[in-house]
């Protein structure tokens, strides 16, 4: 049982190590594979590389912080995926359910409005990521408690209102000049990845994924319900803030630095729960570790399936679109 | 074990109950009965801490309950729901490992020894086998023994049930309360039981448990005492404006049954034809 | 009384819509009032016929007095021509863009019948009844605007360019239409010239040794594909525009390079029209592997009235002339880029620039003319 559970663990934290090795040699850049483990291995043993600095860059400036973010965001939007999912009780809940995505969009847009640079971008999608989550929680509160449909409600109603915002900002900017940045940054994607979005995106996801895994136990009390979760000995109000404070982290950190990717946040804790259960002690791990995975191995497919890039959220949803029907088909007499 | 002293509570301008006092001592089951939102459920809440009573106080153990931190209440008092709406397919033994939360700190994971204590805990209902059972394919009553379970892992001297007996058929129901007997006899817990079947009470007593019935009526309540006491023909009558009678007869091995069988209601169709004709 | 009270509901709702709507025609009424339609068609008998960029055989009106520029290019070009003051319904971008407005006031009131968009108000338009309307080659293929304006019985005419030939015939084309073929032609002669100025030097350059350009446009990763103007004036100026023969990605119709790709091009030299993102490329470690940047050779374009060579831009046939000097030094020794600047803009926009001033346009920096820098007749 233990020895199991031990060898779970190994693969979830393997896995995505892997998938991030493995997406350092896939590229439009042409480098054998034994030519890439030289550059790797020189850049190990610190010994003065004869290779020509491109190699160099490609694999540590271009290839290296691009899987790391993919794996990052990923993580970050399944792990939040699978926290909301059990905190509101509702398997069909993903991380944008708060409006946190719509938010952040929005957030950036009217930075590059306001300020007619992208300098404030990330610190506005941040704030109004978390604003819209504020909001969403604020509409479905009522007689002090937060039902989980009137949560859902309010996410829905917010990211709509978030919505039509980003299409008003979009119509009043500068058709020169703002316009294409604010598309530019709302269509986002890991293709510009660069140590640098580690700062903006990286701390928070980080935060987010470290409270969420160390939190996770409790996610199964709340989904319990408020009532039978305080009456467990549990300060609901507290718990539910952190879950969803880390969460939001989690998720706008990922929005900051990879525009809206859907999907990932909703399918990526289902597979997690078809393989080890959906006790939130191996569930959010589990959810962690696939989504980075997912995204990984999507974003390579986006760069070798065609010449041309495929942006990541029409990959994302074409896969995790079909595989949700599947998914509702099959577990309808599952429980939920 | 338990005690209540002149209890009030109010939601915003409307009154629920007042002047409520009794106590609950160790060993024993309390049943709160009477009719639908008489307020059963509201003063539950208040023993479980997450209503607050406007006026008077609750003491557990001699301790004031508003002065017990919120996480040590749970391990004064666990509580088994009336019904329990189920999302994901834990496991049971996820389910009673929640029983443990109080015990844990927050950012902890069950230990070895919780899931030792869960798996005693579904022992003594006779729910072992399920351990690794999603709970979501339970029958509603072996999902009320693993929230009954739950409330064990709590491992706390009182546990509050609200209506466990609600939405059982007829067997599942007698399980559930013999387990409640059995429990009491063996771990000297006190129960504090609202139910809709005066019937129990006196099921309990029949057991030979000790046992205490109150009415709860008009924001109070209006008889408090031993089954056999208080269940009368006459605060029936007061309580559910019904008609019955409680009927009584010795079993084999020489132990009085009590049981209380409904005739009629008062102000029902009968007394609607009645008025008619005047 | 419950019912009564469901009347008066209804009652209030409809009184609120019918107020809202007359509120709204009472607006739309005040405006037109302003604005008149005071002028009379001009007379039917006297039209003429040209083609536009999709070949459509089109009648208007000989020397069209209102003019629908829905595509900006088109409002440049009239602008140009100095026909900018029969502009009477625009884009939303030409009403920002300071210098026209500046120039021509009649803008800042001209109707926008086509929002963001793009998709056209068919009754503003008619409102503002023009001679003609110009769209852009988009427009011209969505059937659904295309219906729209065909009702309006307006004629319509697409103006749009993928090389410079086209560009040289929409401008002489609009240039019939507005009734200043001479000034188009004069423009074309001078697009002509500079172009054979260059060719004349750098034809002799085999194509291994032509210099290899990566051409940003806008955002640092944006490029020209083929079949663009950018590319085949890069061509004229002595450049083999890398981006050509590979498959962009395209986003909301622009295209863009992977970074990948662009080290995999290894350009000899970048260049780049908007002002910063030569300095982004040159701090940022991912394109520090990059020759051109190791060699210093990441230039930022000229701007004036657009980012010269963009797309449309009128200031093409000047970025042939800055590009190709900025690319052979040693050929184009003999070429003062600040004074054909100060030529070019006098000579087809009136303008008197200083030295400053068109050292400003040529740095890229001084993004538009500001005010009090130029010198209207």
């Amino acid at each position: 049982m233990i020895t199991r559970k031990k060898i779970i663990y190994a693969i979830l934290i393997l896995s995505p190590l892997v998938c991030i090795f493995f997406s350092l040699f896939i590229g439009r850049f042409p480098l054998s594979v034994p030519l890439v483990v030289k550059i790797l291995w020189s850049k190990l043993a610190m010994s003065a590389s004869s290779l020509p600095d491109k190699y160099n860059t490609v694999i540590w400036e271009i290839r290296m912080p691009r899987a790391i973010l993919g794996a990052l965001v990923g993580g970050s939007l399944a792990i939040s995926g699978a926290a909301f999912q059990g905190l509101f009780r509702n398997p069909l809940v993903s991380s944008g359910i708060l409006g946190v995505s719509s938010g952040a969009g929005f957030g950036a847009a009217l930075a590059i409005l306001i300020f007619n640079s992208t300098s404030y971008t990330y610190i506005f999608a941040f704030c109004f990521g978390g604003l819209a989550v504020l909001l969403s929680y604020l509409i479905g509160r009522v007689y002090n408690t937060t039902p989980a449909i009137m949560l859902v409600l309010g996410g829905v109603i917010v990211s709509s209102v978030f919505s039509a915002l980003i299409s008003f900002a979009k119509y009043v900017a500068d058709p020169y000049n703002q316009l294409p940045t604010i598309v530019f940054w709302l269509m986002g994607s890991l293709a510009s990845a660069r140590y640098h979005d580690f700062i903006i995106g990286g701390i928070p996801m980080t935060i987010g994924i470290i409270g969420l895994i160390a939190i996770r136990w409790r996610i199964n009390v709340l989904s319990m319900g408020d009532k039978e979760a305080r009456s467990l000995g549990i300060d609901t109000a507290l718990n539910k803030g952190i879950v969803i404070i880390c969460a939001t982290l989690a998720t706008a950190g990922a929005v900051c630095v990879s525009g809206i990717i859907g999907w990932v946040g909703l399918v990526m804790p289902h597979i997690g729960r078809m393989l080890v259960g959906n006790d939130n002690k191996l569930l959010i791990p589990a959810s962690l570790s696939l989504g980075a995975c997912f995204l990984i191995l999507v974003d390579n497919l986006g760069r070798v399936i065609t010449g041309s890039e495929i942006p990541l959220g029409i990959l994302t949803a074409l896969v995790g679109g079909p595989f949700f029907v599947y998914l509702l088909k099959k577990t309808k007499g599952g429980g939920w | 074990m338990i005690e209540v002293i002149n209890g009030s509570f109010s939601y915003e301008k409307s009154r629920v109950f007042k002047d409520l006092s009794f106590q609950v001592n160790k060993g024993e089951i309390f049943c709160i009965v009477g009719p639908n939102g008489c307020g059963k459920t509201t003063l539950l809440d208040c023993i479980l801490g997450i209503l607050k009573l406007d006026e008077g106080e609750i003491l557990i153990n001699k301790k004031q309950l508003k002065e017990i931190p919120p996480r040590e209440i749970a391990r004064e008092v666990a509580y088994v729901p009336q019904m329990h709406t189920k999302t994901f397919p834990y496991t049971v033994l996820d389910i009673v490992l929640m029983g443990r939360a109080s015990h844990m700190g927050i950012f902890s994971s069950p230990s070895a020894q919780d899931r030792d204590i869960a798996g005693q805990a579904l022992e003594l209902v006779g729910m072992a086998d399920f351990i690794n059972r999603p709970y979501t394919q339970l029958s509603g009553g072996e999902g009320q023994l693993v929230m009954i379970a739950r409330a064990l892992a709590q491992k706390t001297p009182v546990i509050i049930m609200d209506e466990p007996t609600a939405h059982l058929d007829f067997k599942h129901e007698l399980t559930v309360l013999e387990t409640v007997i059995q429990l009491v006899r063996q771990t000297d817990l006190s129960i504090i039981m609202a139910t809709h079947f005066p019937n129990h009470a006196f099921y309990f007593e029949n057991s030979g448990i000790n046992t205490s019935v109150a009415l709860m009526d008009q924001m109070t309540f209006s008889a408090v005492g031993r089954p056999t006491e208080v269940l009368s023909e006459d605060n029936l009558m007061s309580l559910y404006q019904i008609n019955a009678k409680v009927v009584s007869c010795l079993l084999d091995n020489n132990t009085e049954l009590r049981q209380i069988v409904p005739l009629n209601t008062v102000n029902g169709r009968t007394t609607f034809e009645e008025g008619c004709k005047i | 009384m419950a019912v009564k009270k469901i009347y008066f509901k209804l009652f209030l709702t409809f009184a609120v819509f019918l107020l809202a709507g007359l509120l709204f025609a009472g607006c739309s009424g005040y405006k037109e009032a302003a604005t008149g339609i005071s002028e009379k068609n001009p007379d039917k008998s006297n039209t003429i016929t040209v083609r536009d960029y999709f070949g459509r055989e089109v009648e208007v009106p000989a020397r069209a007095k209102r003019l629908a520029c829905l595509y900006a290019f088109a409002g440049h070009v009239v602008a140009m021509l100095g026909k900018g003051e029969n502009i009477v319904a625009v884009v939303e971008g030409l009403k920002r863009d300071i210098l026209m407005t500046e120039m021509l006031t009649n803008i800042k009131d001209a109707s926008v019948p086509a929002m963001g968009g793009g998709a056209v108000n068919l009754e503003e338009l008619i409102r503002v009844s023009p001679d003609v309307i110009f769209i852009k080659g988009d427009t011209g293929k969505n059937e659904g605007e295309i219906e729209k304006l065909e009702k309006s019985k307006i004629p319509y005419l697409v103006v749009d360019c993928k090389n410079i030939k086209e560009q040289q015939y929409i401008i002489e084309m609009i240039g019939q239409v507005v009734g200043c073929r001479d000034k188009a032609k004069r423009y074309n002669q001078f697009y002509r010239q500079c172009i054979d100025r260059v060719q004349k030097k750098v034809s002799g350059i085999p194509l291994k040794d032509r210099i290899r350009v990566y051409h940003s446009v806008n955002e640092a990763t944006r490029t020209d594909p083929k079949d663009s103007l950018p590319a085949d004036w890069l061509q004229v100026a002595g450049a083999v525009d890398v981006s050509v023969d590979k498959d962009l990605k395209l986003i909301e119709e622009k295209y863009f390079a992977s970074l990948e790709q662009i080290l995999v091009w290894d350009p000899d030299v970048i260049i780049v029209n908007e002002s910063g993102v030569a300095d982004y490329i040159m701090k940022n470690k991912q394109w520090s592997s990059l020759s051109a940047v190791k060699n210093h050779k990441v230039y930022q374009m000229p701007n004036g009235m657009s980012r010269w060579g963009h797309p449309g831009s009128l200031e093409t046939p000047m970025a042939i002339l800055w590009t190709a000097k900025t690319l052979y030094p040693e050929l184009f020794s003999d070429l003062d880029m600040v004074k054909e600047t100060k030529n070019f803009y006098k000579e087809f926009y009136n303008f008197d620039l200083s030295d400053e001033t068109a050292l400003k346009i040529l740095s890229g920096e001084g993004m538009r003319l500001s005010k009090g820098e130029e010198n209207k007749k």
